[in-house]
């Protein structure tokens, strides 16, 4: 690559990862992982950063890559990696915020991962059903469905902290 | 769409907006390194098949294995009788069965031979089935639960891993024919999983309490085999046993986890932290070979800010710095002398022990994926390659499907010769003449 290019790279790099890494983390449940996995995406990015600096949506396809090699990770074991993501039986750390991400970090680690992923496509990364599909290979009835279950599942899970956010999204709106 | 789900979706989004993962400290400036290094790899893997590729290195105390370390004995060069005049026959990929409406599966581990490898089957990212295949032939297992996890195999066939029930997690056992053994657990803890099994059938796993995590061997697999705890200083995990009893792990430590080994008799000792390391943990052994990560303390206790990081990006986007290569590595036994420090502080860097002498030795561009009792290792590389790599550090890389560069690796025989992964989201073998 070019100076320029390394340049251009490095700027997308800057602006991006941290949302990179929020997405990875909520895919995956776990920091080193959520690391590794955005460290695989912006690799493969770097060597196809010529054709993909083209691309008109490249978070988009960046983030298509990422899920990817989520969905991929997540075929592998990661047991002997990351016991704490994996195990109820050990403590969390105290304090509200604390058990309020782990509510949610462990709400999701419930879901398939093909529903985590129509989550995170569809609501944290705000593509429509067809990009969602397009990014996972599958029918937009399948990331309907998926969606469906995925929603219905979290709303059980968090209980609380559901009604909580459900509170608090209309006590905005009707303030708005 | 209906009321209650566009309520539901917009909850959903103020939830995950909410989400904060723990503070990164991976930088551009690291990532533009790797990503030069992955490209530098790619274009001297294409010129050069088969020569020389760095993959074990000293580091400060650390010995270099290939230079202070025992010598291997000539009977154990096996297809490492290539060499960098004659490039060695390409290794070959062969995917792995199915079975009916499965669509994707990967393999977690393989027996010592060749012969087993397990993992599992899905169809298109639902909850998958756990599976052992002899050769290339699947068998799914009666594994009930969530996340059945088939974590290993040995010689016999006996496969071990773990399932989880509500919040339990529990261990099994399962020997190739009939139901699943649940291997049982002492009084006073709510779970167990069995993470590891040798030529003999012993397990070694870890059992869960509310005090924490304690190391456990079971000694052979039915439901009344005694599960033996082993005593460590502290909270504890078991990822590996080797035929010779040789139980691997971690120890939670003020600092940070730390490497450890029990003997076959339970006496347990920490494995060397390298200089410039603060913690590390071990995930599995073979042989006299164990295999997992180092995490390198930050050298002035401080993270570099993100105006540093800026900065060391922009300068290495002007080839102002030196990328980091073999060279500099042997730094002065700090951090510093590692490749890429500040995201290896977070990432880890994969390493071997040598259980005989106790040293360590680091292993650059990837996460080892298995290591065997003559020191063949499979690495996976950041870019999504992976590769076998011998004790004389030459390298093959383990093809994708259909020409795709998309290959990992978990499993790997005695003798080097036979692999275990995926690739493009289904199993595969490998063969490596």
């Amino acid at each position: 690559m070019s100076a320029d290019e390394d340049e251009e790279y490095v700027a997308y790099v800057s602006a991006a990862l941290s949302r990179l890494r929020r997405s990875a983390y909520l895919l995956c449940g776990d920091a080193h992982r959520a690391d590794d996995i955005v460290q695989a995406t912006l690799v493969t990015v770097y060597l196809k950063w010529a054709r993909i600096r083209k691309v008109g949506n490249i978070d988009g396809y960046v983030h298509r890559i990422l899920v990817r090699r989520y969905l991929d990770e997540a075929r592998r074991s990661w047991a002997k990696v990351l016991l704490s993501w994996r195990t109820p039986e050990l403590p969390s750390p105290p304090g509200p915020d604390v058990e309020e991400a782990d509510a949610v970090r462990t709400a999701l680690a419930q879901l398939s991962p093909g529903q985590r992923s129509v989550l995170v496509l569809r609501f944290f990364c705000d593509l429509s059903v067809q990009e969602t599909a397009a990014t996972l290979g599958c029918s937009t009835g399948n990331v309907k469905s998926q969606t469906s279950r995925g929603l219905a599942t979290m709303r059980r899970l968090l209980g609380e902290h559901w009604l909580y956010a459900d509170r608090g999204r209309l006590q905005e709106t009707r303030s708005a | 769409m209906h009321d209650d789900e566009g309520r539901d979706e917009a909850v959903i989004r103020i939830i995950m907006s909410e989400v904060e993962p723990p503070p990164g400290r991976m930088g551009a400036a690291d990532l533009l390194a790797a990503g030069r290094r992955a490209r530098r790899r790619r274009r001297s893997t294409a010129a050069t098949a088969g020569a020389f590729v760095l993959s074990l290195l000293a580091v400060g105390g650390v010995q270099l294995l290939d230079r202070d370390g025992p010598a291997d004995p000539p009977a154990l060069l096996g297809p490492a009788a290539m060499t960098s005049t004659t490039p060695p026959p390409p290794c070959t990929a062969t995917p792995l069965e199915l079975g009916p409406k499965a669509t994707e599966g990967s393999v977690n581990a393989g027996s010592p031979s060749g012969r087993y490898l397990v993992g599992f089957t899905s169809f298109k990212g639902t909850i998958g089935s756990a599976v052992r295949w002899d050769g290339t032939k699947q068998q799914r297992l009666p594994v009930p639960g969530v996340l059945a996890d088939p974590l290993a195999v040995n010689d016999s066939g006996l496969v071990v891993g773990r399932y989880q029930t509500g919040a339990r997690t529990v261990a099994w056992a399962w020997t190739g024919s009939g139901d699943l053994i649940h291997l049982p657990i002492p009084a006073g803890y709510t779970g167990a999983e069995a993470n590891a099994v040798n030529a003999a059938g012993d397990v070694a796993g870890v059992l869960f309490g509310r005090k924490g995590t304690v190391p456990v061997v079971w000694r052979g697999v039915n439901a009344k085999a005694w599960p033996e705890e082993v005593k460590a200083p502290g909270k504890a995990l078991a990822f590996g046993i080797s035929d010779a009893g040789v139980v691997v792990g971690t120890v939670e430590g003020e600092k940070g986890s730390v490497p450890y080994q029990w003997d076959a008799a339970g006496v347990g000792s920490p494995l060397a932290l390298p200089d410039g390391t603060s913690a590390a943990t071990v995930l599995g052994v073979r042989g006299d070979w164990a295999y997992g990560l180092l995490f390198p303390k930050p050298t002035d206790g401080a993270d570099p800010s993100a105006v540093e990081q800026r900065k060391q990006a922009a300068a290495l986007a002007q080839e102002k710095l030196q990328p980091y290569g073999p060279e500099a590595t042997r730094g002065p036994g700090t951090a510093a002398g590692f490749p890429n420090p500040a995201a290896t502080r977070q990432l880890g860097i994969a390493a071997v022990w040598d259980l005989r002498n106790g040293t360590a030795a680091v292993v650059t561009e990837g996460r080892i994926g298995v290591v065997n009792s003559r020191r063949w290792l499979v690495v996976n590389r950041p870019e999504g390659l992976a590769e076998l790599r011998a004790p004389d550090n030459t390298s093959r890389e383990l093809p994708g499907l259909r020409g795709k560069p998309d290959s990992y690796a978990a499993a790997l025989s005695e003798d080097g010769g036979w692999i275990g992964g995926s690739s493009a989201g289904v199993p595969v073998r490998w063969n490596c003449p």
